[in-house]
């Protein structure tokens, strides 16, 4: 209706008022269009008037049964042809239109027509979180039915199409170990229950112990240990002392201690005189020398013989407390 | 046992300077470097006076004992002479006796686990009761040569005495040197805790 010219339309408004309430014709239209129309609006209401009045007339209605009477085999022959459009004509004009249809859509240029179209500003126009919000997500997540969809599937088969080595190899685990939260991940362990379902018996009956301990280099996990450290920072030391101190043990390390030092004065001074070579002596029988050396701390610098490093040599270095008597299995106490 | 450079300073050792070192008793680190060396002249010689003392004691007391056992059974008092043969005789048999014996079951007399040395084979592995006993019947010799026998304890290369070398022994440090530092770490931490 927006598109009819606004002197139609007042025109319409004019024939429905009729003249006499028309305050003054529309300026602005063609008026010879106006009066034509409204010369032909007129004409046609008293036409049908006329008619009206004709028809109901009886001489008219009398007329009119004739003429039916006389026009029987014209209508016979019009239904016939009626009828023979309705059987023969439709499919006739869908198979036309099933031939031309397809000639018609191949004349059609889509893309012309599909780059004619603003697609951005359609899509603009479409309310797209009006549409999503109108969704209910959870009914129709309430539909699915997740274990029937996991039943069927054949997690066998999907994860044998999996290439593990190349997914593993892509995974960046640092970055993924440092994202996670190992004390709250122990924090949240529970450790008894664990451990209750853990038959500790069936998991030592499994180890060989023998084999274990026959492969421990117990020299070095001894030589790792700073005995120093662990006598100073625990109650060690006091142990040490409830259960092997005394005045005897004292004394006699005292009396050893310094029975050593003497030794070691009286040989540094014999072989000062002798003008000897420290490093070219023996230092003990080559059983008890060429054993593991256990030394526990370095010496300090002003207690250090000068041949310290020559004893520490394997050639030199000895000790007689940790070495194996080959003929009697006896350490050397 | 942070096995170190022996040379290089260690602040975790003991300063035999300090106080608490003092009040710990001696420092034993130096003689765990010693462990299986052969023993010195200082060390021996005190064994063996150790032994030599205790070694007549015993003699006198048994000799005294004997005596009392004799003038209860004969009501005649019998005095220990040591010039008498038969006294001597039994001394050297008893002086015998106390060292050889010792050395074939463990290696070491009284004197000598007091001071922690031992007899050994001169290759190191234990004496066995042939050793020992050759070892006590040389061991006069060592001193019917005026003593120079002893001499090579102090200049000889391998620390071997004449009797040593006849008897084909030596004599090492033996002594549980890592245990003593340990307890006198233990008393030295005990006196004064900031110390290590």
């Amino acid at each position: 209706m927006n598109d009819i010219p606004p002197a139609i339309s007042a025109g319409s408004d004019e024939l429905a008022s009729g003249p006499a309430q028309s305050s003054e014709p529309a300026a602005d239209g063609p008026w010879p269009l106006d009066a034509a129309l409204g010369a032909a609006s007129i004409a046609a209401k008293v036409a049908g008037g006329v008619a009206t009045t004709v028809v109901s007339a009886a001489p008219v209605r009398a007329a009119g049964g004739v003429a039916r009477w006389l026009a029987q085999p014209l209508v016979r022959q019009g239904h016939a042809v009626r009828e023979s459009i309705a059987t023969d004509g439709v499919p006739a004009i869908k198979d036309t239109v099933r031939r031309v249809a397809p000639a018609i859509i191949d004349a059609i240029d889509v893309d012309a027509v599909i780059s004619a179209v603003d697609i951005g500003g359609l899509i603009d126009r479409v309310d797209i979180d009006g549409i999503v919000g109108r969704v209910d997500i959870g009914a129709i997540v309430d539909q699915v039915d997740i274990d029937r969809i996991i039943s069927q599937l054949d997690l066998n088969a999907l994860i044998g199409n999996v290439d593990l080595n190349a997914l593993l190899t892509s995974v960046d685990l640092n970055a993924l170990l440092s994202d996670v939260d190992l004390d709250s991940l122990i924090g949240e362990l529970d450790m008894n229950a664990l451990l209750d379902g853990l038959d500790l018996n069936q998991v030592l009956a499994q180890i060989d112990i023998n084999a274990l301990v026959s492969e421990l280099d117990l020299n070095s996990v001894m030589d790792r240990i700073d005995v120093d450290g662990l006598i100073a920072n625990t109650e060690m030391g006091a142990i040490i002392v409830r259960s092997t101190g005394g005045a005897a043990s004292e004394a006699l390390d005292a009396v050893r201690s310094q029975g050593v030092s003497i030794d070691t004065v009286v040989a540094r001074i014999a072989n000062r005189l002798l003008r000897r070579d420290l490093d070219s002596l023996p230092a003990g029988p080559p059983l008890l020398v060429d054993s593991h050396l256990a030394l526990p701390a370095a010496l300090p610098v002003d207690m250090a013989p000068a041949h310290d490093a020559a004893d520490t040599a394997p050639a030199h270095g000895a000790a007689a407390d940790s070495a194996s008597d080959p003929t009697t299995g006896e350490g050397p106490r | 046992m942070t096995p170190s450079n022996p040379a290089a300073p260690n602040p975790a050792a003991p300063n035999p300077a300090d106080s608490s070192a003092l009040t710990a008793g001696h420092d034993p680190t130096i003689a765990i470097t010693r462990q299986g060396h052969y023993a010195g002249a200082a060390t021996r010689l005190a064994a063996f006076a150790i032994d030599q003392t205790a070694l007549t004691a015993a003699f006198a007391a048994g000799s005294a004992v004997v005596a009392w056992a004799l003038a209860l059974v004969t009501s005649d008092e019998i005095k220990w002479n040591p010039n008498a043969v038969i006294s001597g005789l039994a001394y050297v048999f008893w002086w015998f006796l106390y060292f050889a014996y010792p050395w074939a079951m463990s290696g070491k007399t009284i004197g000598m686990a007091l001071l922690g040395i031992r007899v050994v084979r001169s290759d190191g592995a234990s004496a066995s009761p042939g050793n020992a006993v050759r070892r006590a019947l040389a061991l006069p010799l060592s001193f019917l040569t005026l003593g120079i026998g002893f001499v090579p304890i102090i200049i000889g290369r391998h620390r071997r005495a004449l009797h040593d070398k006849l008897a084909n022994t030596a004599v090492v440090y033996s002594w549980d040197a890592r245990g003593a530092r340990w307890r006198f770490l233990a008393r030295q931490q005990e006196n004064d805790p900031t110390v290590l």
